[in-house]
């Protein structure tokens, strides 16, 4: 990060005889994440005053040390620094997870810690490798880490290092299947918060630490992880097709959706990672809105399997409507926020490979599919017998999913000041990836 | 989408050719207008029974060139076997499996490691050379 695209910074010496420091700032990218956890952490709170979780205070106290977390990894101007808040990040939401989840929640968080632990200690090694490399005395900064030069070869190992980090936090298949079992199993705010936010770490993380230290690994693996996005992307919509488990369908399009947003990073050009940055915060908005509607159905109707429901509209005319919105926005209708960003990504795809952009855009073909399959079988249809006792959205529910719906729509229609912030920083990358490829 | 997309269109079709598409659309939907109220209203010919249809063309129109049915059997029947397929077999009958069978395969692995932990120092030390041996042969035939 450059002086010229850094806008906030600041920062002190933390252990000195290490090089390491307490070094934080802001660009333009950085900017965008930090405004997407500050606006989703208040409506997750939000949406949550309806469930009566026990021992509400330690609930709440969890969710901001990870808010906490989350700023701190968009942030970090130090390499240790961001490792730390990376690791914070993980601590609360595996509590959540543990003590508010479902029936089998302590195997499948088990499972989801050792995953993503084992992907941090690779990302560690990388990155005391990378620190050595540094000139005496050995320094953490952003700075001395980005002037570091590795040989070709060298970056190529250091390349899975951090993208095997970075592949499972996103998740990218094959490193994926700890993310249904958790989004499905954790808390509904749990839930939200893994998708909308926490996963936007690994995104990040590729294109602040990855793309600046390693364009010769980028350049020679980079092939690789286009193919495993492309294969995320196809594999996990096919698989959503088979959901009954509506909030398992959700994590699933997930995957899709970050693969593709991966894809996009990975094109190394402006459209793509313009394109990653708007979906980052489009799919983190809309995800939080469909699980929060998966959340207000389970809590009415005891039940998520979607054949169990039906007629869901008939009862409730604002709910039907502010879910289509959501749902819209996920699918990518244009003027909806999802539509800018999956254009843009499928705009940066294309230009890295025709062929690549054709697989990558059945994501847009293949979500609409299970995406308004499962809107018919949860909304439309004939009235299911339990559906009769579903009640209208309270007020608490109504304000979140309005400003989601208000957010799709407004940054579907004007995203300009979203692609204007991150435009600088994004391009200092670019320009970087040009002069060493 | 500025600043990423910034150069507009530059081709601009003349004002002729747009009034031409917009004609053409405008007399095609009025031959069809007049000739449904001809066949549908005039006459009064009302459509025939399903089974009565002779086959041919007509059978192909009242099938709606068997779109639906081309549809469902070369895309709807092969995601939907693809999808239970990934689901049952891919997902959770290989790599969920492999990722949980890590757990086990340590078990099973430590298990076997643990009856090296006799306590006997002589077999220690003999371990220690045999593996020292083991080292100095290997590189002899590297090197």
């Amino acid at each position: 990060m450059t002086q010229g695209a850094e806008v906030l910074s600041g920062g002190y010496e933390w252990v000195p005889a290490l090089g390491i420091s307490l070094k934080v700032g802001l660009d333009g990218i950085s900017i965008l994440l930090v405004a997407l956890t500050n606006v989703l952490i208040p409506l997750i709170i939000l949406s949550s005053f309806r469930n009566n979780y026990s021992n509400p205070s330690a609930f709440y106290g969890l969710i901001l040390l990870m808010q906490f977390g989350l700023i701190g990894v968009f942030s970090a101007l130090d390499g240790f620094l961001f490792y730390v808040f990376w690791e914070l990040a993980l601590i609360p939401i595996w509590f959540i997870c543990l003590i508010w989840g479902g029936e089998e929640r302590i195997r499948i968080t088990l499972k989801f810690f050792i995953y993503t632990l084992t992907g941090s200690l690779m990302m560690l090694l990388g990155l005391i490798f990378v620190y050595l490399q540094t000139p005496v005395p050995h320094s953490f900064s952003i700075d001395a880490l980005y002037q570091v030069a590795l040989t070709a070869e060298m970056q190529g190992y250091i390349f899975w290092c951090f993208f095997l980090a970075f592949a499972i936090k996103i998740p990218v298949f094959p490193f994926h299947t700890w993310q249904p079992d958790t989004y499905t199993d954790a808390p509904a705010q749990g839930s939200m918060l893994l998708s909308g936010i926490m996963l936007k770490m690994g995104i990040y993380g590729i294109i602040r630490w990855m793309l600046p230290i390693l364009p010769e690994g980028i350049a020679a693996w980079g092939n690789v992880v286009m193919i495993l996005c492309a294969i995320s992307i196809v594999y996990a919509s096919i698989i959503a097709l088979y959901q009954n488990d509506f909030k398992r369908l959700i994590a699933y399009s997930s995957i899709a959706h970050v693969g593709l947003i991966t894809a996009g990073v990975f094109s190394l050009n402006m459209q793509g990672l313009q394109g990653s940055m708007v979906q980052m915060l489009a799919h983190g908005v809309n995800v939080v809105g469909l699980f929060f509607i998966g959340d207000i159905i389970q809590r009415r109707m005891k039940t998520r399997q979607m054949d169990n429901l039906g007629g869901l509209a008939h009862n409730s005319p604002v709910f039907s409507i502010l879910f289509i919105i959501v749902l819209l926005g996920s699918v990518a209708l244009p003027l909806t926020n999802g539509f800018v960003g999956e254009f843009l990504l499928l705009m940066g795809v294309y230009s890295y490979s025709s062929w690549l952009a054709a697989i990558c855009g059945l994501t847009v073909i293949l979500g609409a599919v299970y995406m308004f399959r499962a809107y018919q079988k949860v909304m439309l249809g004939e009235v299911h017998e339990k559906s009769v006792e579903f009640t209208g959205l309270a007020k608490s529910e109504k304000v979140v999913l309005i400003i989601i719906a208000a957010l799709i729509i407004v940054c579907g229609v004007y995203p300009k000041p979203i692609l204007s912030i991150a435009q600088p920083a994004l391009e200092e990358i670019v320009l970087n990836l040009q002069g060493i490829n | 989408m500025q600043p990423v997309i910034w150069k507009s269109l530059t081709y601009h079709p003349s004002h002729t050719f747009e009034y031409a598409l917009i004609g053409v659309s405008i007399v095609a939907l009025i031959v069809i207008i007049y000739a449904t109220y001809i066949a549908y209203v005039k006459r009064g010919v009302l459509p025939e029974e399903d089974e009565n249809i002779p086959a041919g063309f007509p059978k192909l129109l009242t099938n709606k060139y068997y779109v639906d049915e081309i549809y469902n059997t070369l895309i709807t029947r092969p995601l939907d076997f693809l999808s239970g397929f990934f689901s049952t077999y891919i997902e959770k009958g290989f790599i969920d499996k492999l990722v949980n069978g890590t757990g086990p395969a340590l078990q099973g692995l430590s298990g076997v490691l643990r009856f090296a932990q006799t306590g006997n120092i002589g077999g220690y030390v003999f371990s220690m050379v045999v593996g020292i041996i083991a080292i100095l042969l290997l590189t002899l035939i590297v090197y």
